[in-house]
């Protein structure tokens, strides 16, 4: 059945402009991914606004093959400079570094686009495989057990993603308040919209997600520099030994071990709300050097220790979309992003997805698959090339980018309202950083605020007020349990 | 990013004082307080409740700063794996070393400054069409950022919304202002 559905989604996916749109995603991916200080995130949230003439399966195939190529672009100045474009490729530069050093950049980039490549497709399997069954299951939540499952995602990410659980749930709790700015969805009063007509559809998700994912991150970059009193990055240049960088096969699949356990452990953290990528890197590095019979070899230029790391972190891009197609609850920041695209192009992600849209989810699978292929192909062809791009200083690229957020966000709505929102939101992101509040809570609680809002609302209405219907609901118990559960843990924790 | 005890005093007092406005002012004005059926709730109930938990967050934040030593610092810092900075780029992980030196003085001025570059660019772009503001806006922040080169400012600053420009127009069909 699964495999029939998919068959089906390939004839879409298939598409002339489908495949054009990948392979451009997955290569913007790479080059942001490259460029230090910004990432597959920074990408995303630019990006979304030139899919809205897209039809559904280009832009979220399209931003899907950037998710991919920004994960593991990270990997580049990693190796190349000892400094990871991306949070997650900081486990990367433990051997990558020393690999360059040793005079095998090459090599060391391959190991790191082969990984990932293979921990991506292994994700994309599961993905594929359990999406349809966790989706069924959730057929049977009613508005009761959504409510409960919004409730222990709040905990769980607010736990997860920052230093205070309180700033955590206050971030999340800012974002549900934010969501509520607009038409009330059951009355259609206007909620704090000061008669603003823009604001009546609510705030823009573009202006918020850009502004505070995107565009306060650039800031602090910039005042960073600024403070540093630096510029740019230093490429050391070294002899290029074709016989010391090439990678056999053999060697490569020699290890095969570690590339399959870090993919599970990858997909594993990206099935669960909330866990970082980083989370994945770190795992899958530790558990390789535990396994490994030479652990003394780690963090002096071994190959397990790339492969163990890159294979890891981009199995997350996969499997965080299960949670995210089953219930509407993203796994991470990147999947909160393709939700939001998903919204706006009508398509609301939760359990009735996949009997909804059954036939654009399958070719999404496929065109995942596609952009593994994708990726392979662009980051070998452009491993030379991604060399230099990182010697473009970032005191030219970041400025670069408040241009490009100023456009992303006006073009979609062609308002400048939007973009006044962007540019307070960006203030808003930087002080919030700054205080230590999560981002990350504040963009999922703004996501989840509606449904976690309606589902509340018509469980209101349908049990005549009767709050203990979440207690009374096995599902919806076992969420609330686990919500105290969690509560409990991250303040004993801290 | 640790905070040291004031700093963290002032953000869990600037907490309360913002949900106290929203709670006070901004909800009751700005959004119908009548539930439409029997058993629905009024649209101010969600605005509410969050306004109400933040304010509850503000307080335990400040609290639990006041019961802190001057020295000590409120939580111990995340282990880097569990921090979820996978989702966050390497200038907004929460434990950057230069953002934990970083004042009370310094983020005011930081935010004076975007404050400074952002007013006027929205004011100018109506004004003076996304072009030339565009190109002030990105010369600025460069020079702000440390670039020096004359050739490449100029270069990357006239190019870059001039570039954007055409491409919203004939890939788009979009006019920027």
């Amino acid at each position: 059945m699964i495999f029939e559905q998919l068959l089906a989604g390939f004839s879409g996916a298939l598409e002339p402009i489908n495949l054009a749109f990948m392979a451009i995603g997955v290569a913007l991916g790479i080059i942001v991914g490259i460029l230090p200080g910004l990432g597959s995130v920074t990408a995303l949230s630019i990006l979304i606004p030139i899919t809205f003439t897209m039809s559904p399966l280009v832009a979220i195939a399209f931003l899907v093959g950037v998710n991919k190529g920004g994960t593991s672009g990270g990997a580049v100045p990693a190796i190349l400079l000892n400094a990871p474009g991306t949070p997650e490729a900081a486990a990367t530069a433990l051997d990558g570094y020393p690999m360059n050093q040793a005079g095998r950049p090459v090599k060391a980039m391959k190991i790191a686009l082969y990984s990932s490549v293979f921990g991506d497709t292994i994700s994309d399997i599961l993905l594929i495989l359990l999406a349809a069954p966790f989706a069924a299951f959730a057929l049977n939540f009613g508005p009761a057990e959504f409510t409960a499952i919004v409730l222990f995602s709040f905990t769980l990410i607010a736990g997860l993603t920052g230093e205070s659980l309180m700033k955590g749930i206050a971030a999340a709790a800012l974002g549900v308040f934010l969501s509520t700015v607009g038409l009330d969805p059951i009355d259609s009063t206007p909620r704090m919209t000061f008669d603003i007509v823009e604001l009546y559809d609510g705030i823009s998700l573009n202006a918020l997600a850009i502004g505070t994912l995107a565009l306060s991150s650039v800031i602090k970059q910039i005042f960073e520099l600024r403070r540093e009193g630096s510029g740019g990055q230093q490429l050391v240049r070294q002899a290029y030994d074709p016989e010391k960088n090439r990678l056999h096969p053999r060697e490569f699949w020699s290890h095969w071990r570690t590339l399959v356990r870090s993919a599970l452990i990858g997909s594993g953290v990206g099935i669960l709300p909330g866990l970082g990528v980083s989370l994945a890197a770190f795992l899958g590095y530790g558990s390789a050097k535990r396994a490994s019979k030479t652990p003394e070899k780690f963090g002096t230029g071994h190959i397990e220790g790339i492969m163990a790391t890159e294979a890891a972190n981009s199995a997350v891009v996969g499997a965080n979309l299960i949670p995210t197609i089953a219930l509407g609850i993203p796994g991470n920041i990147a999947a909160a992003l393709i939700i939001g695209a998903f919204m706006i192009h009508g398509v609301v992600p939760g359990p009735f997805m996949m009997e909804q849209h059954g036939e654009l989810i399958y070719s999404i699978f496929a065109s995942m698959l596609i952009c593994n292929l994708f990726h392979l192909v662009i980051g070998r062809m452009g491993i030379r090339l991604w060399g230099q791009i990182t010697r473009v200083p970032r005191n030219v690229i970041l400025p670069m980018v408040i241009v490009l957020c100023v456009v992303g966000v006006y073009v979609p709505t062609q308002s400048l309202f939007d973009v006044g929102l962007m540019l307070a939101f960006a203030g808003l992101g930087y002080l919030m950083q700054c205080t230590g509040f999560s981002l990350v809570c504040l963009v999922i609680g703004f996501l989840l605020g509606p449904m976690f809002e309606t589902s509340l609302r018509q469980t209101l209405l349908m049990y005549k007020s009767d709050l203990t219907i979440l207690l009374s609901s096995p599902i919806a118990l076992v969420f609330i349990l686990l919500t105290l559960f969690s509560l409990w843990r991250f303040a004993r924790r801290r | 990013m640790k905070m040291d005890r004031t700093s963290e005093i002032v953000t869990g007092i600037s907490v309360m004082s913002i949900s106290g406005l929203g709670i006070f002012w901004l909800i009751p004005a700005q959004t119908s307080l009548a539930a439409t059926g029997n058993y629905d709730v009024p649209p101010s109930l969600i605005p509410h409740i969050m306004g109400i938990l933040c304010l509850a967050l503000g307080g335990g934040l400040t609290l639990r700063a006041w019961r802190m030593t001057a020295t000590a610092t409120p939580s111990a810092p995340p282990a880097p794996e569990v921090s979820g900075a996978g989702e966050r780029r390497r200038g907004d992980t929460e434990d950057m070393s230069a953002a934990n030196s970083l004042s009370g003085r310094g983020l005011f001025f930081d935010l004076a400054v975007w404050a400074g570059s952002s007013i006027p660019m929205m004011l100018a772009l109506p004004m003076i069409g996304f072009i030339a503001a565009g190109t002030m806006l990105l010369a600025g922040w460069m020079v702000f950022a440390g670039a020096r080169s004359i050739p490449i400012i100029a270069g990357v600053s006239l190019a870059l919304p001039v570039f954007l420009d055409r491409l919203c127009w004939y890939a788009l069909t979009v006019q920027l202002p």
